[in-house]
């Protein structure tokens, strides 16, 4: 069992590249300087990217008004389309996006509160992703209950913090870390 | 209570070798000092003394040899075999294949005798710390480096005519997304040469007719004189090569000594690889032909 998940994490955090937007950048109406040289290479305009990040968020803070700290535990799935200023030079892991913007899907699943495990809300969010950072919000429902409203978040690195208002919970604030295998396609700017 | 067994790894020697392995990978290497060369031969001297220790720590001491043996073997295998070579770089990072490396395998005789001499017994967590250490300092081989590779236009083709009295030759020197530049070199083997270049179409495949303006136009070339024309090409060379136009023919108008001469030849824009591990050499510019301003003047071929 643990080797199969090995083996779908390999297989799904990967990049892939496409040929779209290939040609380099050459200032072809200026002559080479040495008119007697073979190639001048052009000059690397960067990459675009799209990254789909399917994953878990497992995370603790805590709610107004309760006396006990809330746990939380839910997969989400985001889609951040970005951008490199330069194109990536490791084949490793971590090809992401420094600049983009994105959106997830969210469901805070498990909730321990005390001693009570409830469903909690869902949601959805749109975000900015600068150098490493993620800043954005949006809106968390549940399907239980019906109660809704609004939430931010930020996430730097594996980690998250978020904080939410649900009209009739009131305010909390969760923090925790965030596992994501992402799939991201790379394709010249 | 934690089991006391002995490690080979708690020694300075190994900790040390390993330390040495991590600063040259992440920090001399990549600064190619004191030289490539001699980073290179540095992470394979460190490498080669602690993987047998590292391998006996984790396994049996009485397979010490076995070790010793195994990994100088492996050693080889990676030097001399692309095949094996292939496969370890795609699980353990790029490893150069040069077989001089080879001159690093005595190292090996050193770890098979720190391996024959007693090893201080140690509690689990300090053998563990050990062994994590110079685990990661083998693991932590640095990622290769990749460079872009773009898609650049090729004359494929009649790239060196002789026109009259000129020996001609093309090449595509720029390429991007904005277009192509071609370079002319008009070589006067024939004697004293009059050219005058006239106009310059580059038909791409889709049929779009794209034309191209030499940066000079009439030269009067000494015997054995050569000049280079730049010519440059203008259109949305992206949007070809994302609509799948990655064809077409130039021609160029040309008259030497006179005469005129209709010089076609077809490009091809090439995309080797999206990436490479190392720098591609351009091709080289197409050979001259020997031209003794002395000798006797040949009759050139039209």
């Amino acid at each position: 069992m643990r080797r199969a998940i090995v083996l779908v994490l390999a297989l799904a955090a990967c990049h892939h590249h496409r040929d779209s937007n290939a040609p380099g950048i050459s200032d072809i109406e200026v002559p080479p300087a040495d008119r007697t040289v073979a190639r001048v290479d052009p000059q690397d305009p960067g990459e675009n990217m799209l990254a789909v990040n399917p994953g878990l968020l497992a995370g603790g803070g805590a709610r107004k008004d309760s006396p006990h700290a809330l746990g939380e535990l839910g997969p989400e799935i985001s889609v951040v389309r970005g951008w490199n200023p330069r194109s990536h030079s490791e084949d490793g892991f971590f090809i992401y996006p420094l600049v983009g913007v994105g959106a997830a899907l969210g469901w805070s699943a498990l909730r321990l509160n005390g001693g009570d495990a409830d469903l909690g809300p869902l949601y959805a969010e749109v975000y900015r992703v600068e150098d490493g950072f993620a800043a954005g919000g949006g809106w968390s429902w549940n399907p239980v209950d019906g109660d809704h409203g609004p939430q931010l978040f930020g996430t730097i690195m594996g980690f998250y913090v978020r904080a939410r208002y649900l009209f009739d919970d009131g305010g909390e604030l969760t923090a925790g870390l965030q596992i994501k295998v992402p799939t991201v396609w790379v394709w010249s700017r | 209570m934690s089991e006391v067994r002995p490690s080979p790894l708690l020694h300075p020697l190994p900790i040390a070798a390993a330390a040495l392995l991590l600063l040259n990978d992440h920090l001399l290497k990549p600064a190619a000092w004191p030289s490539a060369a001699v980073a290179g031969k540095l992470s394979d001297l460190c490498g080669l003394f602690v993987f047998p220790l590292l391998m006996t720590a984790i396994t049996r001491p009485r397979w010490a040899s076995v070790w010793v043996i195994a990994t100088g073997l492996a050693f080889a295998a990676l030097k001399l075999s692309p095949g094996f070579n292939r496969a370890v770089g795609v699980v353990w990072g790029g490893n150069a294949m040069d077989p001089g490396d080879l001159a690093c395998l005595p190292v090996l005789a050193l770890s098979w005798l720190h391996l024959q001499r007693g090893a201080a017994p140690a509690g689990a967590l300090r053998r563990a710390a050990a062994t994590a250490f110079i685990a990661v300092a083998c693991a932590a081989t640095p990622a290769p480096r990749y460079q872009r590779e773009f898609p650049f236009w090729e004359v494929t083709d009649n790239a060196t005519p002789v026109l009259g009295c000129a020996e001609t030759a093309a090449w595509v020197v720029k390429s991007g997304k904005t277009g192509l530049g071609l370079t002319v070199r008009l070589h006067a083997t024939g004697g004293a040469c009059t050219i005058d270049l006239g106009g310059a179409a580059l038909r791409l495949a889709d049929g779009t007719v794209v034309r191209g303006v030499p940066e000079r136009r009439h030269l009067d070339l000494a015997r054995c004189q050569i000049e280079h024309v730049y010519l440059p090409f203008l259109f949305d060379s992206e949007a070809a090569w994302n609509l799948g136009v990655r064809s077409g023919a130039i021609d160029l108008e040309l008259a030497t000594g006179g005469v005129a001469h209709t010089w076609s030849m077809p490009v091809r824009h090439v995309l080797r690889a999206y990436q490479s591990t190392h720098n591609t050499a351009p091709p080289p510019t197409p050979a001259l032909s020997a031209c003794a301003s002395d000798a006797p003047v040949k009759e050139m071929a039209k």
